[in-house]
């Protein structure tokens, strides 16, 4: 900055300059001017001895003299031109002498002799003035040449170099500080996020019950993350990491697992997640799970990444599923046992009870008293009941089975079915069946015919004496949403939904979830038979399809009972 | 060989079941000689002795003690010798893991042992009287199942 200042510096010095040496080439011009019209009106007054003509020789006079005057400040600084100024003024001196000369002649003519000779004279000092004005002039000139030259120059490198300098300066200036901001800002940011990530992992270690830890081949150590430290029941950093810490932890039929596991390290790439139960330093009993990954650094270094998770809680939770699983499975096979039970160990008494009172019916009965008889009628109809009792269990058991496969079913052709076989009741009850048009649904087609055949066997079997059973079977698509009893139970999507409605002898509101449990019976056995199987088996039927049942009824009015099937199975 | 009668074999553990099922032959108007046995190592012991006569038609119960009825079965199949017996599967079980099993085990008929002396007698007079070279060619497993 200092170099441009001088350097404007010297360039308005310059300029003042070459202003300067102009100035006065002016004022000598004027000089020489003024002398010459004095020159001329000293003739003009011979010729008209006009006293306005002297006046203004006068004053052209004392114009030359102030222009001297004016000069000699103004080349003040110049000897050589101050000492050329001296001798102009010698001059012009000795011009108004003869001037003054003139003035004060009595007789003016150009035939006077002395007129004539202070012209000649006169003219003879202008050609000298003239001359030395001239030389004033032109050094003057070649000052002000100089001094141009100078400025222009001057002038003329300075937008190069200012803007040179400037732009570099700039350049520079901008460069480093774009760079040492940019650098800061990259640190910045990677600091940060450094800084995040290492919280954050820091972090998903504690959440997530797992440390990290790192064997370096290189130089053959171990580190380990904070929360590797903590899994194992230790302060963060508390000692130097190495493997024989998980060893030491591990229970005594696990270590040798875990030392074979961590030799894998010289022989492949990955070990596979296993599992050791430890004691940890807090004397907690826990399962861990190490794996591990060879690893290369940016420098081609290899490392052994590894990841010890705290399992515990996941493994118990699993084992606890197992344990459960096993039950459930205890469980199911008790229940197929029952369900050969009920098929064959149950029958087989029951069928040679069966056998015998048919074989008495047939040689023995008819010598029986009337008693004899009758014990002998009620034990017919107790093993009937009996064997009712056992085929309809089975076939409980049998509906629960979920292997049956699903097919798109027209339920119009199920129900025609169920019909055909109630036929003999219905015409015995002489009962007035109405069945709107039903759709077509992905379905298990014998079980729905059976839902069918249920719900009005029901409708047949509880209708009010004397009174023909009506039943009006109805179906339409509903969303679940607009469902009572679907959006109570938060059920979404699309069903179609059943309705068998009964002019039957119903049931008072109590019973209207109880009726759906296995031997459920609201009647009295010799009033109404049935086994309460019935509509269990629905229920059952239901929950194979996703549907759902429910009933509605009123004693002495007549039952409704209604069920839901989605419409995508 | 010219017999007046049909032999029948019946092996179930079941003493009451071996007494209906000869009580219904005895009513049943068509010759045949009965011979039943307790399980079915004693049916393989006499039927492996060289002398023993083999029966026409061998009723084989299933649920027996010491050696079942599909056992039986199977190996009845595997020996050529057996192959004009016919086996009727003679069983309280109507299951159709069962009915599945022995019908291609190679079993000819499928009996329910029903829970009325009449319809046994009915059963069983109606597999006496078939003709079973005939029934065997056109055996499948629609009519497998004898129903009354």
């Amino acid at each position: 900055m200092g170099l441009t200042y001088k350097h404007m510096e010297k360039l308005s010095d310059n300029n003042r300059w070459m202003n300067h040496s102009l100035e006065a080439s002016l004022k000598i011009e004027k000089l020489y001017t003024d002398l010459k019209d004095v020159e001329n009106e000293r003739r003009n007054y011979i010729l008209t001895k006009n006293i306005e003509s002297k006046n203004l020789i006068i004053n052209y006079k004392k114009e030359a003299q102030n222009d001297i005057a004016d000069l000699r400040k103004s080349l003040a600084d110049n000897p050589e031109q101050l000492k050329k100024l001296t001798h102009i003024e010698n001059l012009v001196n000795e011009k108004f002498k003869i001037v003054d000369q003139t003035l004060e002649e009595k007789n003016l003519s150009f035939e006077n002799e002395s007129v004539k000779k202070s012209l000649i004279s006169g003219r003879i000092v202008m050609g000298r003035i003239g001359a030395s004005i001239k030389e004033m002039v032109r050094i003057e000139s070649n000052l002000h040449t100089q001094r141009k030259n100078q400025f222009f120059f001057a002038e003329k490198s300075t937008p190069i170099y200012t803007y040179t300098l400037a732009i570099f300066s700039l350049g520079l200036l901008g460069y480093a500080f774009f760079r040492i901001y940019d650098e800061v800002r990259k640190q910045q940011k990677i600091n940060n996020e450094l800084e995040l990530a290492l919280k954050t992992s820091k972090l998903a270690e504690t959440i997530g019950h797992y440390g990290v830890w790192i064997y370096d081949y290189k130089t053959g150590k171990y580190s380990f993350s904070d929360n590797q430290y903590r899994i194992l029941g230790y302060e963060p950093q508390s000692f130097k990491a190495e493997k024989g810490i998980f060893v030491k932890h591990a229970f005594l039929k696990d270590a040798e697992t875990v030392e074979k596991e961590f030799l894998k390290k010289n022989t492949t790439e990955y070990i596979a997640p296993f599992s050791f139960r430890i004691l940890r330093k807090d004397g907690a009993e826990r399962i861990l799970q190490i794996t591990a990954k060879k690893v290369w650094t940016e420098t081609e270094e290899p490392l052994l990444l590894g990841i010890t998770s705290d399992v515990t809680e996941y493994t118990r939770n699993k084992e606890k599923l197992e344990e459960t699983n096993r039950n459930l499975e205890a469980n199911n096979k008790e229940l197929e046992s029952f369900n050969y039970i009920a098929s064959h160990d149950l029958q087989e008494p029951l069928r040679k009870i069966e056998t015998f009172i048919s074989r008495i019916d047939a040689k023995e009965a008819s010598h029986f008293s009337d008693a004899g008889k009758e014990y002998f009628r009620r034990m017919k109809v107790a093993a009937k009941r009996m064997r009712k009792l056992i085929d309809d269990l089975l076939h409980f058991s049998r509906t629960s089975r979920h292997e049956y496969v699903f097919e798109k079913s027209d339920l119009n052709v199920l129900m025609t079915n169920a019909l055909e076989e109630l036929q003999q009741k219905i015409d015995e009850k002489n009962a007035l069946i109405r069945v709107e048009k039903l759709p077509e649904l992905q379905v298990i087609p014998f079980q729905i015919q059976q839902v069918f055949s249920n719900l009005i066997g029901n409708s047949l079997k509880y209708s009010r004496e004397n009174i023909p059973p009506e039943i009006s079977v109805s179906a339409e698509k509903i969303n679940a949403k607009n469902e009572a009893k679907l959006f109570e139970k938060n059920i979404q999507g699309s069903f179609y939904k059943f309705s068998f409605k009964d002019n039957g002898i119903g049931f008072e509101k109590e019973y209207e979830d109880q009726i759906f449990n296995l031997f459920t019976r609201l009647h009295g056995k010799t009033e109404y038979e049935g086994t309460g199987i019935g509509l269990a088996i629905c229920k059952k039927i239901m929950n194979n399809h996703n549907g759902f049942i429910f009933a509605e009824s009123e004693p002495n009015k007549g039952s409704t009972f209604t069920f839901y099937l989605p419409e995508n199975h | 060989m010219n017999k007046e009668y049909t032999y029948i074999i019946l092996v179930d553990d079941d003493e009451d079941d071996r007494l209906f099922f000869s009580e219904a032959f005895d009513e049943i108007k068509i010759s045949t000689k009965i011979r039943t046995f307790k399980n079915g190592v004693e049916l393989m012991d006499y039927l492996n002795t060289e002398e023993s006569m083999l029966p026409e038609i061998l009723f084989l119960d299933l649920n027996m003690p010491k050696k079942n009825g599909i056992e039986c079965l199977h190996e009845i199949k595997a020996d050529p010798k057996f192959s004009e017996i016919a086996i009727a599967i003679y069983s309280t079980s109507s299951s159709e893991e069962h009915i599945e099993e022995t019908f291609v085990s190679g079993a000819n008929i499928y009996i329910k042992k029903p829970g009325d002396f009449d319809t046994l007698k009915k059963v069983l007079q109606e597999v006496v009287t078939i003709n079973w070279q005939y029934q065997t060619s056109g055996l499948n497993k629609e009519n497998f199942l004898l129903k009354m």
